[in-house]
């Protein structure tokens, strides 16, 4: 699969390349965030997603496509955190201090949607030049562009600069109820639309 | 919902909350909403920037590159390791070949006076299968089916010996110095150069020694003192059972044509037929008569098929017969013989 690692490509039998290195860096972030809403200690979540990738390299199989590497890569880092949290015999203790007291498989689907929907946004938030990077982060977290300024020591006008820059990586007016419009004729178009969901399901 | 879904529509909304996403997402992402109450709760929780930002921030603790850097070291430890084991069983493999090599070569330099004259090569047919050989002396040997022969290793060099189990037609090149003999079970047939047959299956009673043309003689495997001298067109048999020799002066062909692809039988009985027919054509034969065997038969067979063999037996000997086919290679044709 690696050839002594000059190249960290990955053959997919679609056809489809993987560039392994690029895949870590949004994967690792992700998936030990996502181990973090098993285990608290992150030395322990980093460790788990080390094993996981060390475990994906040395399988060496064969994945269909993408979604098959991820759903790989989900479920390995799941069961291995459960395993842990067997092991040590804490569960209880552990869960209780856990986002999600008690862990189902559908609260592991909605720990899944929420990584891949953020960690496409990370990816775009990467491209950015540092100081954008910081600027939207702290605006996201909703400080004010006095706040910010103060925080990161620069001019308000070189804040609102920077924001206007990174504020690109996100949808415009994000929380209108854009798709509450849409709703509203929904019946009239349920049943194309399942027909589509079908289609592209297969 | 399930895993691969999960990731489709996560990594949808996460286009959608970029503003990247196809018209063809969106209506997807539309289905997804309708689906549930609960879906949409969470993409309402999902797109709020402060939610987006403390995901970020999450994922910022991590530093990427130290890990990048330990995983990397770590698979090409591994892949070090994969390829110091593969060297690993090379150079055991090549030091093994060494071994045998120097042992060979030990064994050919040295050994070679005491082993020689017991080690043989071996060449065997199967039922239904004739073949020819040329041995090391370029003589030429014609093995009939189911027949075993072995010759020793450094055939020509000091001595001739061949052990045969079967029947073979022998046409030996003619070398004074070094007599060429065929062993099988008592018997020993001491030849300089000629042609002869020699039939000597384990099932059968006797051996049977054929000389076409030269000279042969006959020796006895436990008794020095017998010897005997073998005339072209003469039949020697050999009674294995009771180690008795009787020498006859019959027509040789019939017992050297299976070699140019004829069987000839002339007053046999149909016991030995049925033998004969079933090393010829590999074959079973089970006779349900017992009457049948003691039927004199005369035919000349060339390229016949077992059918026609069978229909020429049923309208000689005014018996019923049966074939039956095995699907496996390995288990002969069947033939049934009735009344």
């Amino acid at each position: 699969m690696i050839n002594l690692l000059r190249n960290t490509e990955i053959n997919l039998s679609n056809g489809e390349k993987l560039d392994l290195k690029e895949f870590f860096y949004t994967y690792y972030p992700k998936l030990t965030s996502f181990a973090s809403s098993y285990i608290v200690e992150p030395s322990v979540c980093e460790d788990i997603v080390q094993d996981v990738f060390i475990s994906f390299w040395e399988k060496q199989r064969n994945f269909p496509n993408i979604y098959a590497v991820k759903a790989f890569f989900y479920t390995a880092t799941r069961n291995s955190c459960l395993d842990h949290l067997k092991h040590f015999k804490v569960e209880e203790k552990y869960r209780a201090m856990t986002k999600n007291n008690i862990e189902t498989t559908e609260s592991f689907f909605d720990e899944v949607i929420r990584n891949e929907a953020y960690s496409e946004i990370y990816s775009e938030i990467n491209k950015l030049p540092t100081m954008g990077k910081r600027v939207l982060l702290l605006a996201l977290r909703e400080n004010s562009n006095e706040e910010i300024a103060k925080i990161l020591n620069i001019a308000i006008n070189t804040v609102k600069t920077h924001k206007a820059r990174a504020y690109k990586v996100l949808r415009k007016n994000l929380s209108d109820l854009f798709l509450f419009f849409s709703l509203s004729r929904r019946k009239v178009t349920e049943i194309a639309l399942a027909k589509i969901w079908l289609n592209t399901k297969k | 919902m399930n895993l691969l879904e999960s990731i489709k529509i996560g990594s949808i909304i996460g286009k959608y909350l970029g503003g990247k996403e196809s018209k063809e997402e969106l209506v997807l992402l539309r289905i997804w909403l309708c689906r549930a109450s609960k879906n949409q709760e969470m993409f309402n929780k999902l797109k709020e920037e402060k939610n987006i930002g403390e995901a970020i921030e999450a994922y910022e603790t991590y530093n990427k590159e130290l890990a990048w850097e330990r995983y990397r070291q770590r698979i090409t430890a591994l892949t070090f390791r994969n390829v110091l084991f593969r060297w690993k069983v090379a150079a055991v493999f090549f030091f093994l070949v060494g071994c045998a090599g120097i042992l060979s070569y030990i064994n050919n330099e040295w050994l070679t006076p005491s082993t020689s004259d017991n080690a043989f090569t071996t060449i065997s047919t199967n039922n239904g299968q004739n073949s020819k050989i040329i041995l090391p002396d370029s003589s030429v040997v014609w093995i009939s089916s189911g027949t075993t022969l072995s010759y020793n290793t450094n055939f020509s060099v000091k001595n001739r010996l061949i052990k045969l189990s079967g029947q073979a037609f022998f046409q030996v090149a003619r070398n004074e110095e070094i007599p060429l003999t065929v062993t099988c079970n008592e018997l020993k047939v001491k030849v300089l150069g000629t042609k002869f047959d020699v039939s000597a299956y384990p099932e059968d009673r006797n051996v049977s020694v054929i000389l076409e043309s030269g000279s042969i003689e006959l020796l006895k495997v436990h008794d020095q003192s017998f010897k005997l001298k073998l005339n072209p067109g003469e039949v020697a048999e050999f009674d294995v059972e009771r180690k008795e020799l009787f020498v006859s002066k019959e027509g040789s062909y019939k017992f050297t044509s299976w070699k140019d692809g004829i069987l000839i039988f002339k007053d046999d009985e149909m016991s030995e037929v049925f033998k004969k027919l079933e090393r010829w054509y590999n074959i079973d034969i089970d006779v349900k008569n017992d009457k049948v065997n003691q039927l004199i038969f005369n035919a000349t067979i060339v390229n016949e098929n077992v059918e026609e063999i069978f229909d020429l037996i049923k309208f000689s000997c005014g018996i019923n017969y049966e074939i039956i086919q095995s699907d496996d290679p390995e288990i002969p044709v069947k033939v049934i013989l009735t009344k």
